[in-house]
């Protein structure tokens, strides 16, 4: 009950985000799709693996998928969707901690929380570049083929 | 019949649409030398970093121009991107007249109305509110997060030439999502801080910029993606030192 919840939160969350960054608007129930079936990627690799860094990781890479998937089908840049797709890995919290324990000058935990913050978001980017390149060189070869 | 200049002037104007609404860099470049080829021009060079649009074109009879424009100020809008996406797409089928190109660039610029203030900024807290969910926590931190999120918002839209201020709305949204959260909490709403103070800043988070960022890194655009990294980072810091300033006032 409480997973049908969160997909349904995430859906709505990467919705608003579209409408706050002004997407198309026949886009915006993809976006919401894209959103999540991040999520749900998300849960999935938590249920298995268990470690945060990794389950960012697959889920961004699900978010490009789907980006590249229906940009072409919707015929729209894919930033539109990734930018938004993004949104829910985003780690909120463990930034929130790591400024939190700076201030009260517990700087060990507050570095410990800081690299885990630095790992998720550096697992988002590498991820959204992975899928990037692999697009890029897919249209390359299609390209020298025709 | 249209000439070098205007040619360059309407591949001018798309470059600047989609720079400012918050485009990539090889977006950008491919939309300008898109439209300059659908009217024959043989070669297109042009260098876009986040501030500026240098384009040179030259007909390959010795005849070259020039335009350079400056971008002051950005903004997101990813609607007008697809838009000008589409135009320079829709060139290459059929040519237009300068009159025409530039009429419709101009209604892409200004066209799409403004959304209506007080029902978008809360629909949009009620959605972001939704992170609570999503971060699987008490449901009852759900209010207090709405809360949060629509003060922030308003004041941010409220706030008048500030606005146009490199970071100073980023630290207003920290600083006041942070007092209503404080607020909220010492008044027995809700029973985690750290995730209304996250809600309520979470639609600041520099996502389009880090995106942007890479993206550029990927197709070779170093400038634009260590400038761009950079605002995402200072962005980040000045959140953090707006929620700051809030818990070392009132705690």
């Amino acid at each position: 009950m409480n997973i049908i919840f969160e997909l349904i939160s995430a859906f709505i969350i990467v919705l608003t985000f579209g409408a706050i960054f002004e997407s198309p608007k026949r886009s915006l129930w993809l976006l919401g799709l894209t959103g999540a079936i991040s999520w749900g990627g998300f849960l999935l690799s938590q249920l298995l693996i268990n470690q945060v860094v990794i389950s960012a990781f697959i889920a961004s890479i699900i978010v490009g998928i789907c980006g590249e998937i229906f940009a072409r089908v919707m015929k729209l840049p894919v930033t539109v969707f990734v930018v938004c797709g993004i949104i829910p890995l985003v780690p909120g919290v463990p930034a929130y901690d790591t400024m939190l324990h700076l201030i009260n000058g517990d700087y060990i935990k507050g570095v410990e929380r800081g690299v885990t913050t630095l790992l998720i978001a550096g697992s988002i980017a590498f991820a959204v570049a992975i899928v990037g390149a692999f697009s890029k060189y897919f249209t390359e070869i299609r390209m020298t083929k025709n | 019949m249209i000439n070098q200049k205007q040619i360059l002037n309407i591949s001018a104007y798309a470059g600047e649409i989609i720079l400012s609404n918050g485009g990539e860099i090889y977006r950008t470049e491919d939309t300008i030398s898109r439209i300059c080829k659908a009217y024959g021009i043989k070669y297109v060079n042009s260098l876009v970093t986040p501030t500026g649009i240098f384009i040179s074109v030259d007909n390959g009879d010795g005849d070259s121009e020039t335009v350079v424009r400056r971008i002051h100020n950005r903004r997101i809008n990813l609607n007008k991107i697809s838009l000008v996406n589409n135009f320079s797409r829709k060139l290459e089928n059929e040519l237009l007249n300068y009159q025409k190109a530039m009429e419709e660039l101009g209604a892409i610029e200004y066209g799409s109305p403004e959304t209506n203030l007080k029902a978008g900024v809360l629909l949009t807290s009620l959605g972001v509110s939704t992170n609570v969910i999503i971060m699987k926590e008490s449901y009852n931190n759900i209010l207090p997060a709405f809360l949060a999120t629509l003060a922030s918002q308003i004041v941010i839209k409220k706030i008048g030439f500030l606005k146009d201020v490199n970071f100073i709305p980023e630290i207003a949204a920290g600083f006041i999502g942070t007092i209503v959260s404080l607020i909220a909490f010492n008044n027995g709403l809700g029973d985690n801080l750290s995730i209304m103070i996250v809600t309520a800043i979470l639609p600041f988070v520099p996502g389009v910029s880090l995106t942007n960022s890479i993206r550029d890194a990927i197709s070779g655009d170093l400038i634009s993606a260590t400038s761009r990294g950079m605002e995402a980072f200072l962005i980040a810091i000045s959140l953090a030192v707006g929620v700051a300033l809030a818990l070392g006032v009132l705690r």
